[in-house]
């Protein structure tokens, strides 16, 4: 049983201020608001293991609820240019209790908010003499009325994996000299998510859109009603299953680790929200369901470790290739989905069937048109000007290829790390310039434009009529092939002797380089910062990882 | 060992079934909502789903009079120098293409008022009393209301006339004999049901709802467009005769929130002066079409409104043509434009730094510093008047014209003139309608689709390559604005574009030529 419990309660009040004609106050504000949050869950597991002979068996059965409350309230009082909002200019009479007679009171709020979850689990396993070992779990989650309708609420999720550790078999035992451990494995299962749900938005009910004066010149209002979105009663839970199969093996007395890994996910049913089917249905769409996403992909995991004498070193890497594809599209989507886009100069992704999710989408560059420096496009119809039906994918955010590298070594009290991360096969759609204003371009953009004495320049003119459409293409879509090494770290240990006098059984200290180097051709700040969901791999300027040299110190008593 | 046993599944037990109950502590209510599947059954109900659609319409103000404003040759785009607002600009220019956010906006606002009408007349029982006959029919006029501009901005949108279901998602685009007849069925319809509004007489200020008298001169406008001048001609005469419209005699104050649902105005937005409630007033319009008065200095007791961003400016061809009309001095010149030395003198307003303009200043369509709410630049209390008796009989005068009736359409013109203390005409031609059509009515949303229906939108050719810059000294510098591509294209911009989301979204719909 957890518990957790918060609550707040404010006050303040504004003074008069002048600045110039339009940005001043006349009055005393006065604001208060309180607030209480709390949170409870409650689990509870049993547990059986047992031995019979050669075999031992455990099952676990569970359940899981939660409960989150919050309440708020809060309120405030204004005066006017004419009304001082208080009886007396005098901080002792700066509370609600003493406004003065006209001064316009507003309140917000009371009304406890409620989210709740309920979950049941079950698990067994199976496992013979450590050579053969199998494992079923099985879970029901429900979520409450805001996020799902009554009759989808509950999600099945079930799983099994098992694995077959040969190495531990009689016939393996020749071979064991140079293959000291080899397991086999293989799981499937299922689990759900409810990305972003909340809210009753699946719910088609009639709501408020705000108030309508009935008169010119009595404040007597009517309030209108009309359906708030078009409602999903369908709507269910997004299932991820995933397939996976998979080696480890040990060489030479351990030293020498490798794993394999396969796998193939398949993410059902995936939620999407804020959509608009089509302008013409004249209401905001609810969630739905709106595709079957696909990511399937290898692991490698290599690894060397070993000692000479007081020298203790590894080497490990690890390489993930990931091939990601949108398989199904509900019918009331049409082609796809729009994703983001950069200011109002066009969308620039979008989620569509046989394409990675959230694939680039523009007009395709073919290069400066020597006689205006204006930018020139592929023409897919053939009509001659840069329309809609020319735009085309472009690449996608998701890298095809993740690797990571890790060498330490030690020795004596020294120790060193050495940590290195990239990805390669993603692009990056660079989305920090803009035509409206004067602002700063990036250089790359800028250094070999177009100009009437440079006309065979790569990057259109300064002043090109069709800068949108630049944007809007694959002039701004960089390879986002990067390497980076995130850290370079050295430390020592004082001997354990000498720190113990100071009743320290431990002392380290430290310095380490983080995210120094970076190793891309991108243009842009920071190929690893990008956006997230409809926004993978596009650039809009989140601030890049910083550089950063640390020194530190541990100590253990 | 045993007890224990038993002991321990007793506690799981009694665990196991206390959790099974909770599920029902998943249905948490939700609040301030209504179920869909009864709703509608109740006056109250009914008045307030009616009501939904007036809310909407009055949010129309912000996008479709600027859109409408900048696609005519009455003004510039304006702002604080060239560049303040692109979107402006590109309308003003015809440089938009089928991403422009304003006509995405416009072309997604109409919809959601056809869609909340379809859900009134696919809900709304007739039997159910004098109550929903009149939603009924006020939801056909608003249907029509917006048909109307879709059909003659866009050409051929697609046709919706109930809630759509997900199959029927992709929506192909309307006939002309589809749109013209939902139109004329739902006007006719309406006007027939008895059950709209009423003014109860020439000075009724009180009445807000659509009136009988505004769904025919809509459908006078639905048969003029098509050319069926006799039809047309007959609505606009009813208005007339009905004897419940005037135009006002002041022109300085049509506009003016002390005189809301003057006798001149046919449909109207309501707006009110409540402290309480000053975000229910909410209007961006106001601020935005304000003169640019941070690069101007001004008595700190003008009249006009402090703050505004200086868009919607009016150009040197509209303000030739008032002098073409009525000379210099002008009754309704003075009334509806300023010179920069007219401001001077009357208001003791001087320009400090240039702006984009002719040397013009709106005036018809003034922001003034009484109207504003609460203190706050984003309310005002001024109405926003959707059509008025001028433009009945301009409209009028143009179907008699057409239909032969040259005598009713000289009258009807010289009821304007007349208005205007300018002489009257003895006979009436086209042209003359034109001119008075755009000298009375500039501003108020009815040129842009003018145009294109008299096949003039050339006179828009030249717009977006310079732009005006006023100067303090009052000369004007023309700047070229370095469009390549600018101004109106026949072949065109005779149609806005379905909107590049409409597009990728509906797979039965069709481009408009050109984008």
């Amino acid at each position: 049983m957890g518990y957790r419990f918060s609550a707040y309660d404010t006050y303040g009040y504004s003074l008069r201020y002048y600045v110039n004609q339009n940005a001043y106050q006349n009055y005393i504000g006065l604001s208060g608001s309180a607030g209480t949050g709390i949170y409870y869950q409650w689990e509870n597991f049993a547990n059986y293991n047992q031995n019979f002979g050669k075999h031992f068996v455990n099952l676990m059965v569970g359940t899981s609820y939660s409960n989150n409350r919050s309440y708020s309230v809060s309120g405030d009082y204004r005066g006017s240019d004419e009304d001082l909002g208080v009886m007396q200019d005098n901080p002792l009479f700066y509370y609600f209790a003493y406004h003065s007679a006209n001064a316009v009171p507003s309140v917000s709020g009371a009304e406890a908010m409620y989210s709740r979850k309920l979950s049941y689990f079950a698990r067994a396993g199976w496992n013979y003499m450590g050579k053969y070992n199998i494992q079923a779990s099985f879970r029901a989650d429900a979520a409450d009325l805001s996020i799902l309708p009554r009759p989808m609420r509950w999600g099945y999720f079930p799983s099994v994996s098992g694995s077959w550790t040969i190495s531990e078999e009689d016939f393996f035992r020749p071979v064991r000299q140079a293959i000291s451990y080899l397991k086999l494995r293989a799981s499937w299962g299922q689990n759900g998510s409810l990305a972003g749900l909340g809210g009753y938005r699946y719910a088609n009910v009639i709501a408020s859109t705000g108030s309508y004066p009935i008169s010119s010149t009595v404040p007597v209002y009517i309030d209108g009603y009309a359906p708030s979105s078009s409602g999903n009663d369908e709507l269910k839970w997004e299932t991820s299953e995933q397939f996976d199969v998979g080696v480890d093996m040990r060489f030479l007395r351990d030293r020498l680790t490798f794993s394999f890994d396969w796998f193939r996910k398949m993410t059902k049913d995936l939620i999407v929200t804020g959509i608009t089917p089509s302008t013409v249905v004249g209401v905001t769409a609810s969630p739905v369901n709106a595709g079957n996403v696909l990511n399937t992909g290898l692991e490698f995991e290599l690894k060397w470790r070993d000692q000479i004498g007081d020298f203790n070193y590894s080497i490990g890497g690890n390489v993930s290739t990931l091939r990601n594809e949108v398989t199904y599209i509900h019918e009331t989507l049409s082609d796809g989905i729009d994703g983001t886009g950069v200011r109002n100069y066009g969308t620039i992704t979008r989620f569509e069937k046989g394409y990675p999710a959230w694939h680039f989408y523009g007009y395709h560059f073919i290069g400066i048109d020597p006689n205006t420096g204006d930018a020139m496009f592929e023409d897919l119809d053939g009509s001659g000007d840069a329309t809609q039906a020319d735009k085309m994918d472009l690449g996608s955010g998701i890298p095809k290829v993740n690797f990571g590298v890790t060498l330490t070594a030690a020795w004596k009290g020294i120790d060193a790390v050495v940590f290195m991360t990239g990805a390669a096969g993603s692009k990056i759609y660079n989305c920090l310039t803009v035509v409206d204003y004067p602002s700063n371009r990036l250089s790359f953009l800028t250094e070999d434009r177009w100009t009437p004495t440079h006309t065979n320049g790569t990057m259109p003119a300064a002043n090109a009529s069709n800068w949108q459409q630049f944007l809007t293409s694959d002039g701004v879509v960089f390879d986002g092939t990067y390497a980076k090494i995130k850290q370079i770290q050295l430390g020592y240990t004082l001997p354990q002797k000498f720190t113990r006098k100071f009743f320290v059984d431990n002392l380290r200290i430290y310095g380490s380089l983080d995210d120094w180097f970076t190793f891309s051709k991108y243009p842009g700040f920071d190929p690893e910062i990008t956006g997230v969901g409809n926004s993978l791999g596009v650039d809009k300027g989140t601030y890049p990882t910083a550089k950063k040299i640390v020194f530190g110190v541990n100590i253990t008593f | 060992m045993k007890t224990r046993n038993i002991f321990l599944t007793a506690i799981a037990a009694i665990c196991t079934l206390f959790l099974v109950s909770c599920s029902n502590l998943l249905d948490i209510p939700q609040h301030g909502v209504l179920d869909y599947n009864t709703y509608y059954q109740t006056d109250e109900q009914i008045t307030s789903a009616d009501v939904a659609m007036y809310l909407e319409v009055r949010g129309w103000e912000y996008n479709v009079k600027l859109c409408k404003a900048m696609l005519t040759d009455d003004f510039w785009a304006g702002g604080s120098m060239r560049g303040d607002n692109n979107n402006l600009e590109h309308l003003n220019e015809f440089t938009f293409d089928a991403e422009e956010d304003y006509v995405q906006a416009m072309f997604t606002t109409y919809y959601t008022l056809i869609y909340k009408a379809n859900v009134i007349l696919g809900h709304v029982d007739e039997e159910k009393g004098a109550i929903a006959r009149q939603a009924r029919a006020e939801a056909k006029v608003f249907r029509a209301f917006a048909y109307f501009d879709l059909k003659t901005m866009w050409g051929n949108p697609p046709l919706v006339d109930h809630e759509l279901a997900p199959s029927e998602y992709n929506v192909p685009n309307g006939t002309d004999e589809e749109l013209w007849g939902i139109m004329e069925q739902d006007l006719t319809e309406a006007i027939a049901s008895g059950a709209l509004a009423e003014k109860t007489s020439l000075n009724d200020t009180e009445t807000w709802r659509v009136t009988k008298q505004f769904a025919q001169a809509l459908l006078g406008k639905v048969y003029l467009w098509q050319g069926k001048n006799s039809e047309a001609a007959a609505q606009f005469d009813a208005v007339v005769s009905s004897g419940k419209y005037a135009l006002m005699d002041d022109y300085s104050l049509i506009h003016r929130a002390s005189n809301k649902h003057n006798c001149e105005t046919l449909f109207e937005s309501n707006r009110i002066h409540d402290d309480n409630n000053s975000f229910q007033n909410f209007s961006m319009y106001a601020l935005m079409t304000n003169w640019r008065m941070d690069k101007m200095n001004w008595p700190t007791d003008t009249p006009i409104m402090n703050t505004g961003w200086g868009f919607r400016v009016p150009t040197k061809s509209l303000y030739d043509d008032f002098v073409k009309d009525e000379g210099v001095d002008g009754y309704r010149l003075n009334a509806s434009l300023k010179t920069l030395d007219q401001i001077n003198s009357e208001l003791g307003i001087t320009l400090k730094s240039p702006v984009i303009g002719e040397g013009y200043f709106m005036w018809k369509l003034r922001i003034l510093a009484e109207e504003r709410g609460m203190g706050n630049d984003f309310v005002y209390m001024a109405n926003t008047i959707w059509m008025r008796y001028a433009e009945v009989l301009l409209c009028g005068a143009e179907a008699h014209l057409a239909s032969g009736n040259a005598g009713k359409a000289a009258e009807y013109v010289n009821m304007i003139r007349s208005r205007a203390h300018l002489p009257a005409l003895n006979g009436v031609t086209l042209d003359d309608i034109k001119l008075e059509k755009r000298l009375e009515l500039f501003g108020e949303g009815t040129r842009m689709q003018d145009l294109l229906r008299w096949g003039e939108g050339s006179k828009m050719a030249k717009n977006g390559d310079t732009y005006p810059e006023l100067q303090v000294n009052g000369q004007i510098k023309y700047v070229p604005c370095g469009n390549p591509a600018y101004g109106f294209k026949p072949g065109k911009h005779e149609h806005l574009p379905y909107p590049a989301t409409e597009i990728r979204l509906n797979s039965a719909i069709e481009q408009n030529p050109g984008y």
